[in-house]
């Protein structure tokens, strides 16, 4: 019957939730710029010579407007990140605006002004006869006041009458190019980096774009200095999160330009670095030798397990981290982590309040055509809904009451997803509703979306144009709730390890998880490996201080956790021991070839294809991923990632950090080559849960009704029979008396 | 009717190895029994949580059901356990999925009146549980033979109390109990006369009866019982209503059990009426359906007899003094001394029993008014008892006996539960309430197979003795009457007056009962209403699906609901009762004497308390209003009574009683109403259960109170409008009528 009401308004509600989507694309499109590389703008001054200065010039395509900027409307404006780059200081800014404008905008009235972060700097006339026309006009703007955090606003003032308009009236537009350009004229900014300062300026929070930070690291490193480097490069990929993080590696030798994060025993130098004698654990800031604009985060201690404190000390940010060196005396490791208690995830306890997740100023909005109200919520990637009940929202949202009732709503939506449209009442404020998040359906990175779609009163004659006072918040009490779905998933998949790092960081602190390297890996394994625990603190938001990195010994058997293996080409040297032990697997992919492979034969097809029967030399350019619960303990999950050739690991890397190709990563088993993912199965063969055994029971009793309908006949009768029994024996009793 | 069918070869196969399976050995095992029973216990809480699609919840209730098709035609025990497991399955898997899925209620309005349902639904879950537990092992106890040596059978008084009822019907009972057979002198009967009657005091001497009075009337029957308890000796008591008229054999069937049981202390048995009791008369079910009683003395006093928890119904019973006297003497707490009463006994650890042959016979109540007011004490003194000594609670009371009084107890709650099932889809219909937040076919697949097995166990269990469907009649009727006195006697259970049920009356001709129609006749024009409005939305909403299937169900629901409120109407057209004294079927030899001196054998096909039918033997010939003489044999024994023929119908007459003399009287009952086996056969006359036919029984039965509601709405219409007022004027007719 719950569908009656729904029914009802389904027109409606379809109509809504079309306008949501477009709304929410245009929104999109407005906000997600990609990211323009930092390395590169158009340097024309090559020489980096301290003092002098550079001349740089962005487009506003480089600043990540692909399309031409269109405002309409009487008060339209649009506003664009500068993401100026750290490392230098403006000195002379210059906007070359290229524009034109619709011919009914009446010269006097109408103009477009410009903007740096909401401080008027320009008025630009727009004049009648000039509409159609390619114009362009330069304006100066205050170099100081352009900081990396700057915003450039346009807002055109249109009129197309002198007597009553509608403010939305589609002859009010003026387009800009994407080709107008910033010219800077910039001095290279000296850096100076300070510990207090951490994590800047190796990562500042207000840049948008994907972070590279280059980790040096000794030759031929042990493993727990290679557990030191995973500890740092989660830490930095926590901090990345969404924007992603890179951390290429490179041994023994600083690069050339830029930051970069270096890990040292006592006797170990890195080439044009000079350090004071270490003394323990340390973790030091300075400036680069050969590029005065880069900073080096030096973390290293008189041996390997110094340097491991020290990197454990940075990421927990340790008092004695001020100045540009600290020593680490004493560490006290936090409580490790429990299960499913990330910082990022949403809580499997309790409902969690929208002011947790996000800062009440960015929950609320104001005007006719306000922002969304966005903000993102991981789920566990494992969360069980059969019956799709899904998270539960409870949302209190506050807005400006409506004179009477008119199509006033509140739009919901999770990555596009409607969720409802709620009428805003004329009375009843603030009001409550009752969301479900469809858990099922949606990616464990979810964005929640509320837009407040207030009905424009337009009224005939013009006889009072409502003041732009409407305002929408969403309370910070509201709540969301997965406390009441149990954690459940067929294993392996890969799309959970490749968004949320899944089953590792069910610890977040990856306390149960071991990553497998083979003996002297390679730089490529190495960086594979910073990146895969980058990805997975941008997960949990949670550096992976207990981390455990081994390098197989023959005869040793592997510790009793989830295993991540990375073995570039030498996967013999890790997996033999279980080579006979692996599941056999569906393939996908040679489908005249309907045989079953073992995904053992599969692995060394990949790491090795001239020893495979088939021709697979595209597996050349391939990385396969892919994962087996582990032969020797159950419920422990093994997760490989190997490659014939080891330059090829990057594309996981890449894969990873791209969202068209991590959507695709799906299956248990996945082929990733450059920019392109492939399923090579689906097959499923352990499940991971906290059902209890009477759950797990239910879950297979109610995929199989057969068998359900043969247990309830056997048990019926025997209990049928126990009952006669029982009653018979008492009757003989109560007759015999 | 499937199960009058012989049973085929498999069917019989089947019936044989679970009786095999039930007398394997092993289960005597402690051990055996206790891992069998976890596991399937395990299995059987799994059975009822796992959730299932609407498809896959079809395949499992057709698969059980189909099995419980099969299983209902084995003439065993066996069947009716595995059958009500089935039942308890279906309807535990429904209330689990209603509570889990079910209640996620959005506004005020439907949780209302969904909590409303689902308490209601819990109940009636509930009661039907505790029904199966009850009713699962009929004990169907035979009479002990008494010893050969008379000096060891025990003193007997026997008690008839009376208050305010016509001497006719005592009469009967005085001399049928005097006549009983057992030792005189170890055989004392006294009418117990609260009335304090000079024509009762004579009656008594005229026979040699023990006559009672006391100089007040507190705690009524129960006060008069005690009050005789105080002035007599005898070992044991029995009790009969003076409107109960034992047979001769009551005593010596009954008394053997005592004699074997050292520990006994009750013997009740079947309260029998042979005239038709208001449902019987108004519906004309009379020995054709069983009436409402039947039920409880057919198997509920049966199934509470296996438990050691069968009650005293105040009448046909017989107690030892000795214990009876050990809690006081007859209860007089609560209006229903008598369930208390054996209650106090099973508290102190003494056994009772219930013998299911009737060896005594009643009037019914006379009206419907009659009747309502009779259950409304028995409900009124269970909810009493409930409060003041509840049989959960309290020492000396097995499990079995405290979940049997329970249920007794419950029982007469029915009163909301039936009126929120008689109103809830309106909730819907009405104000479009979503009592229950499912689609309408995921509804149909969980309540449907709980609706279904619930009513197959139940005409398993008590076929001969409540018919499908009957039972919704039954409640439907005193619903609205027992809700208010029972929560008021529930609150404040020392608010409770005794009415005595007036008996014996005549209704000269048919009458609308209106006053006591009146609110049946409001929940059946509620009800037309609502499949108006659901007719309505039906016809705006064909385009949507869900909705359509939602308004199709609340609408078959209220289809029911009609058919019960026109059965509730027509049960108060009271129809017409000119006989005084009914008449009971017999064929008994006789003798008739006619005025020229003639005598031939013949045999009565009925008597009553002041005539006899006589089917005269082929070629004689009677003129009404000639005098004749029928003898009444019985082995040696013999009865004369002088009688007048009053009608003449081919072979069959009519005779009238002329005035007797007491000894004639005395033998006139003892070849009647004395006789021993004269009620077994119309015990066990009924005919057993067939669910579409008691279906179809119940839909005609309501046709015609909807018919009857049609021409009263369409009378009162056309009354109005020619004589505004007159309704009132003819409805206190109508109650003037009433009491004759």
């Amino acid at each position: 019957m719950r569908a009656l009401a729904g029914k009802l308004h389904s027109g409606f509600q379809l109509l809504c939730a079309v306008a949501l989507v477009l709304l929410v694309n245009t929104a999109y499109a407005a906000d997600h710029v990609e990211p323009h590389a930092l390395s590169a703008p158009e340097i024309q001054s090559t020489s980096p010579s301290q003092a002098s200065t550079q001349s740089l010039s962005y487009t506003l395509a480089d600043l990540g407007q692909r399309n031409n900027i269109k405002i309409v409307g009487a008060d339209g404006s649009y506003s664009i990140a500068l993401l100026m780059p750290n490392k230098i200081v403006p000195v002379t800014a210059q906007l070359k605006l290229k524009y034109h404008h619709s011919n009914e905008l009446l010269s006097g009235l109408s103009h477009l002004n410009v903007r740096i972060d909401g401080k008027h700097v320009a008025t630009i006339p727009v004049k009648q006869d000039e509409a159609g026309q390619e114009l362009s006009y330069n304006v100066e703007l205050p170099a100081r006041w352009i900081t990396p955090e700057s915003r450039l606003d346009l807002q055109l003032i249109g009129h197309y009458t002198n007597r009553c308009e509608n403010p939305r009236y589609s002859g009010l537009w003026l387009e800009v190019d994407n080709t107008s350009t910033l010219y800077l004229e910039a001095r290279p900014n000296l850096a100076n980096p300070r510990l207090d300062d951490l994590p800047a300026p190796f990562f500042r929070g207000n840049s948008i774009a994907q972070l590279v930070l280059p980790f040096v690291l000794p030759a031929n490193p042990d493993a727990e200095t290679l557990e030191a480097a995973g500890i740092v490069s989660s830490w930095f990929g926590a901090l990345a999160d969404y924007r992603g993080a890179k951390f290429p590696v490179s041994h023994d030798k600083l690069p050339e330009t830029g930051d970069a994060v270096i890990l040292l025993h006592a006797d170990d130098s890195v080439n044009g670095l000079e350090l004071p004698a270490v003394k323990g654990p340390e973790v030091g800031v300075f400036t680069h030798p050969s590029d005065p604009t880069a900073s080096l985060l030096v973390i290293r201690g008189r041996n390997q397990a110094e340097v491991k404190q020290a990197a454990q000390a940075l990421v927990l940010g340790d008092k004695a981290l001020t100045g540009k060196q600290a020593h680490i005396s004493a560490l006290d490791l936090p409580e490790p982590r429990l299960p499913y208690d990330a910082p990022r995830w949403l809580s499997r306890h309790k409902p969690v309040a929208f002011g947790n997740l996000q800062p009440p100023g960015n929950l609320q909005v104001n005007g006719f055509s306000p922002d969304l109200i966005r903000f993102g919520v991981r789920l566990p990637p494992d969360l069980y809904d059969p019956d799709n009940v899904g998270a539960l929202i409870n949302l209190v949202y506050h807005y400006t009451p409506r004179p009477k009732s008119d199509a006033s709503r509140l739009l919901s939506s999770a990555n596009g997803i409607p969720l409802g449209v709620i009428d805003l009442k004329p009375e009843g404020n603030p009001d409550t509703a009752k969301l479900s998040l469809p858990v099922r359906t949606l990616a464990s990175q979810t964005e929640l979306q509320f837009y407040f779609d207030y009905n424009y009163l337009s009224r005939e004659n013009c006889k009072d144009v409502p003041a732009d006072t409407v305002r929408g918040r969403i309370d910070p009490s509201s709540t969301i709730d997965i406390s009441h779905l149990p954690h459940f998933i067929a294993m392996p998949n890969m799309a959970a390890f490749a968004n949320s790092g899944f089953p590792f960081t069910r610890l977040a602190d990856l306390s149960e998880t071991a990553f497998v390297l083979p003996q002297q890996p390679g730089t490529e394994e190495q960086t594979t490996y910073l990146n895969i625990l980058g990805q997975m603190g941008a997960a949990t938001g949670y550096p992976a201080i207990r981390l455990q990195v081994i390098f197989p010994q023959p005869n040793t058997p592997l510790p009793n956790k989830d295993i991540l293996v990375i073995a570039g080409s030498k996967v013999h040297d890790v997996l033999g021991p279980w080579s006979s032990a692996l599941p056999e697997n569906n393939v996908l992919e040679s489908s005249q070839d309907q045989e079953s492979f073992s995904l053992w034969k599969k692995l060394i097809a990949y790491v090795d294809p001239s020893a495979s029967t088939q021709p697979h030399h595209q597996l050349n350019h391939q990385t396969l991923l892919t994962g087996f619960e582990s032969p020797t303990s159950a419920g422990r999950s093994v997760v490989v990632v190997a490659s014939a050739n080891p330059s090829n690991l990057h594309h996981l890397s890449d894969a990873l950090l791209n969202t068209s190709l991590l959507e695709r990563i799906r299956g248990s088993s996945v082929s990733v080559g450059a920019n392109q993912v492939q399923t090579l199965s689906t097959q499923t063969d352990y499940y991971l849960t906290d059902l209890s055994l009477p759950h797990r029971i239910v879950w297979y009793l109610e995929r199989h009704p057969l068998i359900l309908v043969i247990l309830a006949l056997i048990t019926t009768v025997i209990l049928g029979l126990m009952m006669y029994a029982t009653l018979r024996a008492r009757a003989i009793k109560r007759l015999r008396k | 009717m499937t199960t009058k069918k012989l049973p085929n070869k498999y069917v019989v196969g089947i019936n044989k190895l679970l009786q095999q399976a039930s007398e394997e050995k092993r289960w005597r095992n402690p051990w055996v029994i206790a891992i069998t029973l976890a596991i399937t216990l395990f299995t059987f809480g799994l059975l009822i949580v796992v959730p299932l699609d609407f498809w896959s919840q079809v395949l499992f209730s057709v698969c059980i059901l189909a099995v419980a098709m099969v299983i209902r035609r084995l003439e065993s025990k066996i069947a009716s356990h595995i059958l009500i497991i089935f039942s308890s399955l279906a309807s535990l898997r429904y209330m689990y999925w209603r509570v889990t899925e079910t209640l996620g209620f959005e506004t005020l309005l439907d949780a209302t009146f969904g909590y409303g349902l689902l308490l209601a639904e819990i109940y009636a879950l509930l009661v039907l549980l505790l029904g199966y537990l009850q009713t699962a092992w009929p004990l169907h106890r035979k009479p002990v033979p008494l010893p050969d040596d008379i000096d060891a059978w025990p003193s007997v008084d026997v008690f008839i109390p009376t208050y305010n009822e016509p001497i006719g019907v005592v009469r009967q009972t005085v001399y049928a109990a005097l006549a009983m057979d057992w030792p005189a002198e170890k055989l004392n009967v006294y009418l117990l006369d609260d009335g304090r009657r000079e024509t009762f005091r004579e009656l008594c001497e005229d026979v040699g009866c023990g006559y009672m009075t006391r100089d007040n009337n507190r705690h009524a029957k129960a006060g008069n019982l005690n009050a005789a308890l105080a002035q007599t000796n005898g070992e044991f008591v029995a009790i009969f209503d003076c409107d109960h008229i034992p047979t001769r054999s009551f005593l010596q069937l009954t008394m053997g059990w005592f004699l074997r049981d050292s520990k006994l202390s009750m013997v009740q048995t079947p309260h029998h009426f042979f005239s038709p009791d208001p449902f019987e008369r108004n519906l004309n079910t009379f020995q054709s359906v069983p009436n409402e009683g039947n039920l409880f003395y057919g198997v509920v006093q049966e199934g509470n007899d296996l438990w050691n928890a069968s009650f005293f119904c105040g009448s046909c019973a017989i107690l030892r003094r000795s214990m009876l006297n050990e809690i006081g003497g007859v209860a007089i707490e609560t209006v229903t001394e008598d369930a208390h009463t054996a209650l106090k006994l099973n508290r102190k650890g003494y056994n009772t029993a219930y013998l299911g042959i009737p060896q005594a016979a009643g009037l019914a109540t006379e009206s419907l008014s009659a009747h309502v007011g009779q259950r409304i004490r028995w409900a009124r003194g269970m909810a009493q008892i409930a409060r003041v000594d509840n049989p959960l609670l309290g020492k000396g009371l097995t499990l079995g006996q405290r979940l049997c009084y329970l249920n007794a107890m419950l029982h007469f709650f029915f009163g909301l539960p039936r009126l929120v099932f008689l109103t809830a889809p309106l909730a819907f219909l009405f104000f479009g309430a979503q009592v229950f937040q499912a689609s309408a076919l995921m509804i149909a697949a969980y309540a449907l197979p709980h609706i279904i097995q619930s009513n197959l166990t139940n005409s398993k269990l008590q076929g001969k003795f409540r018919h499908s469907f009957w039972n919704e009649v039954y409640e439907s009727v005193l619903a609205w009457y027992i809700v208010r006195p029972v929560i008021a006697t529930f609150i404040n259970p020392n608010k409770g007056k005794f009415n005595v049920t007036a008996k014996g009356g005549i209704i000269e001709r048919s009458y609308l009962d209106a006053d006591i129609a009146k609110p049946y006749i409001l929940l059946l024009g509620l009800n037309l209403f609502g499949l108006l409005i659901g007719g309505i939305m039906l016809a705006s909403n064909y385009d949507n699906p869900d909705l359509f299937m939602t308004i199709i169900m609340n609408m078959l629901w209220t289809v029911f609901n009609v058919l019960l409120a026109g059965a509730c109407v027509a049960v108060s057209l009271e129809s017409r009762q000119i006989r005084q004294s009914p008449r009971v079927s017999a064929t008994l030899p006789a003798i008739l004497q006619t005025p020229d001196g003639m005598a031939f054998r013949c045999d009565t096909h009925d008597f009553s308390e002041q005539g006899l039918g006589v089917t005269l033997p082929p070629g004689v010939q009677i003129a009404p209003g000639s005098l004749v003489g029928v003898t009444l044999t019985r082995g040696d024994d013999e009865a004369y009574v002088p009688c007048k023929v009053v009608l003449c119908q081919g072979q069959r007459i009519g005779v009238k009683l002329e005035p007797l003399t007491p000894e004639q009287a005395f033998n006139y009952t003892q070849m009647t109403f004395g006789r021993a086996d004269l009620w077994v056969d119309a015990w066990n006359a009924a005919a057993p259960d067939a669910p579409l036919s008691a279906l179809r029984n119940v839909l005609n039965i309501g046709a015609r109170g909807i018919k009857l509601f049609a021409k009263l709405s369409r009378d009162t219409l056309t009354e109005k409008l020619k004589h505004p007022g007159i309704r009132k004027a003819r409805s206190s007719s109508d109650s003037q009528v009433k009491q004759p």
